[in-house]
C-alpha cells in the first residue's frame, strides 16, 4: 500500500508539469513526510513507472551540460492511471475516515 | 585527504558503477546531477567537500544505491542480483587467468609437478585443475578482503571492489584520443617489428610468429582508426572481439616459444655488433630461466587482457543488438579517464574545489 501511495504521489507531482528526479524528490520529501519519499525510493519507482508500466516518459535536458536533467512527464496511460488511482484513493480515504472517526469518538 | 568535492562524487559513482548493469550511463548521470544539486543545496548554493560528503552519505552504501536504482531486489541464482555482475566478471577474469597460466606454465616447463603433484601434469587435465585452484584461492582472498574492508567510507573504493571492478573503464566507449593513440602506436610498432635490424635479433624459427604478430598489430591499428573515426559500433566491436580471439590463439603459440630474442645490438667503440645472449646464459646460470619467466608473464598478461576484451565486446554487441542498433552507426566516444591527469590539469588551470562542480562534471 505504501508503494501504491508513493506511485500515486509521484504521478500527482508530475500532473502539475514535467519535472526531473531531484526536483521530484525535493517536492515529495517536503509535502509527503509520512511516506519518507527519498531518492532511494523515488528513483526506482520512476524507473518502474517509466519502463515497466509505461505511465511516464522521459527526455534529457542538456541545457546545463554539467548537470543534465532527465525530465519525466505523464503519458496518456499515466493520466488515466492517475485518475483511476485518485478515485480509488478517495474511496479508501473516506472509508478509513469513517472507521477511524468511530475510533476517535470512543 | 585533500580531495575536491567533485572527485568525491566521481569516486562514489565509480563504486556504484561496479554494481550496476553495463548500460547504466543514464542512471549514473541522473545520480551525479542529484548528488551535485544536493551538495549545492546543503552548502547553500556552494559545493564543498563537507556538503558533497553529506550528499553521498544520504545515498548510502554504493551496493545498496545501485541495487535501489537498478530496482531489482532480486537474486540471480543463489546470489543477490547486485553481486551477480561483479561476481561474473571476476569469475571470467579468473578463468582467463587460470587458462592463460595453465597454458603458459605447461609449455614453459613449469607444472604442478614441481609442487609435488606429479599426477596433475598431464595436459590438458592441468587446465581445469588450475581453474579450480585459482577460483578456490580467489574465494578465500575475497572473503579476507571483505572482512578487512568493512569500515571504509562510502567514497573510498574497497580493495575488494578494486579486484571486482577490474577494467570497469572498458565498459564506457574509448576516447577518440585513446583510439588515435592506438592507431599511431600500432603502426609505429609494426614498422619497428618489420625492420631488418630488429628482425635479425630474433630466433629465425620465430620469424613466422613475428609476421603473425605484425599482422595483428596492423589490424589493431586499423581498429584504432575505425574507433577514432566512427566511435563505438557493432562492426568495430566485432573486429575487436575477433582480434582479441586471434591474440589469445597467438598467445598459446607464444607460450611455446620461450624468450624469442637470441642476440642484441651492442655498441663498442662506436661500432655496432651483435651480442649473443647464449654467451650471457653461460655466464649467468639463472638468466635464461628468468627471461623465460618474463616472457611467460608477458604472454599471460596479454592473454588476460585479450580475454577481458573478448568478453566485453561480446556483451556490448549483444547489448546494442537488444537496443535495436544493428551493426553500423556513427557511435560516440568516451572521455579520457585518468584521474591523476585530470586532477593536475585542474590544478594547473587554477580550477579550485569550491563551487567548481559545474566545470568538472561535464
Amino acid at each position: 500500500m505504501k508503494k501504491g501511495a508513493a506511485a500515486l504521489a509521484i504521478l500527482a507531482v508530475l500532473e502539475e508539469g514535467p519535472a526531473y528526479g531531484y526536483e521530484i524528490v525535493k517536492r515529495l520529501s517536503d509535502k509527503v513526510t509520512f511516506l519518507q519519499l527519498e531518492q532511494g525510493t523515488v528513483y526506482p519507482l520512476l524507473r518502474r513507472l517509466e519502463k515497466e508500466r509505461k505511465l511516464l516518459n522521459s527526455e534529457w535536458d542538456y541545457a546545463d551540460p554539467t548537470k543534465p536533467k532527465k525530465y519525466y512527464r505523464l503519458t496518456s496511460e499515466g493520466e488515466k492511471a492517475l485518475k483511476m488511482m485518485t478515485e480509488t484513493w478517495s474511496v479508501l480515504s473516506s472509508e478509513m475516515k469513517q472507521i477511524l472517526g468511530r475510533v476517535d469518538a470512543r | 585527504m585533500s580531495e575536491e568535492p567533485m572527485e568525491l562524487i566521481e569516486k562514489y559513482l565509480e563504486r556504484v558503477r561496479i554494481y550496476l548493469p553495463i548500460d547504466s550511463e543514464d542512471t549514473l548521470t541522473e545520480m551525479r546531477t542529484h548528488l551535485i544539486q544536493e551538495a549545492e543545496s546543503i552548502g547553500q548554493g556552494k559545493i564543498t567537500r563537507g556538503s558533497a560528503m553529506l550528499a553521498i552519505e544520504r545515498f548510502g552504501d554504493p551496493k545498496d544505491a545501485a541495487n535501489a536504482y537498478a530496482g531489482t531486489g532480486k537474486k540471480v541464482g543463489p546470489i543477490p542480483a547486485e553481486y551477480a555482475l561483479p561476481a561474473g566478471r571476476i569469475i571470467m577474469v579468473l578463468v582467463a587467468l587460470a587458462v592463460a597460466f595453465g597454458i603458459g606454465a605447461y609449455f614453459v616447463g613449469l607444472s604442478l609437478s614441481t609442487w609435488g603433484l606429479p599426477m596433475f601434469t598431464n595436459w590438458p587435465f592441468s587446465v581445469p585443475l588450475m581453474v579450480l585452484f585459482w577460483v578456490g584461492l580467489a574465494i578465500v582472498v575475497i572473503g579476507l578482503l571483505s572482512f578487512l574492508d568493512r569500515f571504509k567510507a562510502p567514497t573510498e573504493k574497497t580493495t575488494l571492489e578494486g579486484v571486482l571492478g577490474v577494467g570497469t573503464g572498458i565498459f564506457t566507449p574509448r576516447s577518440r584520443l585513446d583510439a588515435t593513440v592506438e592507431f599511431v602506436f600500432g603502426l609505429v610498432f609494426a614498422v619497428i617489428l618489420l625492420l631488418p635490424q630488429v628482425r635479425v635479433c630474433f630466433d629465425p624459427a620465430y620469424l613466422p610468429v613475428l609476421n603473425a604478430i605484425v599482422i595483428l598489430v596492423v589490424l589493431g591499428a586499423m581498429k584504432g582508426l575505425l574507433f577514432s573515426r566512427f566511435g563505438e559500433n557493432n562492426v568495430n566491436l566485432l573486429l575487436e572481439a575477433v582480434l582479441a580471439a586471434a591474440t589469445i590463439a597467438l598467445c598459446m603459440v607464444l607460450a611455446t616459444t620461450g624468450w624469442p630474442i637470441v642476440q642484441v645490438w651492442v655498441n663498442t667503440d662506436g661500432l655496432w655488433h651483435f651480442y649473443y645472449l647464449s654467451d650471457l646464459y653461460s655466464e649467468i646460470n639463472f638468466l635464461e630461466a628468468m627471461f623465460n619467466g618474463i616472457w611467460a608473464f608477458i604472454v599471460f598478461i596479454i592473454a588476460v587482457t585479450s580475454s577481458w576484451r573478448l568478453v566485453i565486446s561480446g556483451v556490448k554487441i549483444s547489448m546494442y543488438m537488444k537496443a535495436g542498433k544493428g551493426w553500423w552507426w556513427k557511435g560516440t566516444w568516451g572521455s579520457r579517464r585518468h584521474p591523476s591527469w585530470s586532477k593536475w590539469s585542474r590544478r594547473l588551470s587554477g580550477h579550485q574545489s569550491d563551487g567548481s562542480a559545474a566545470g568538472q562534471s561535464a
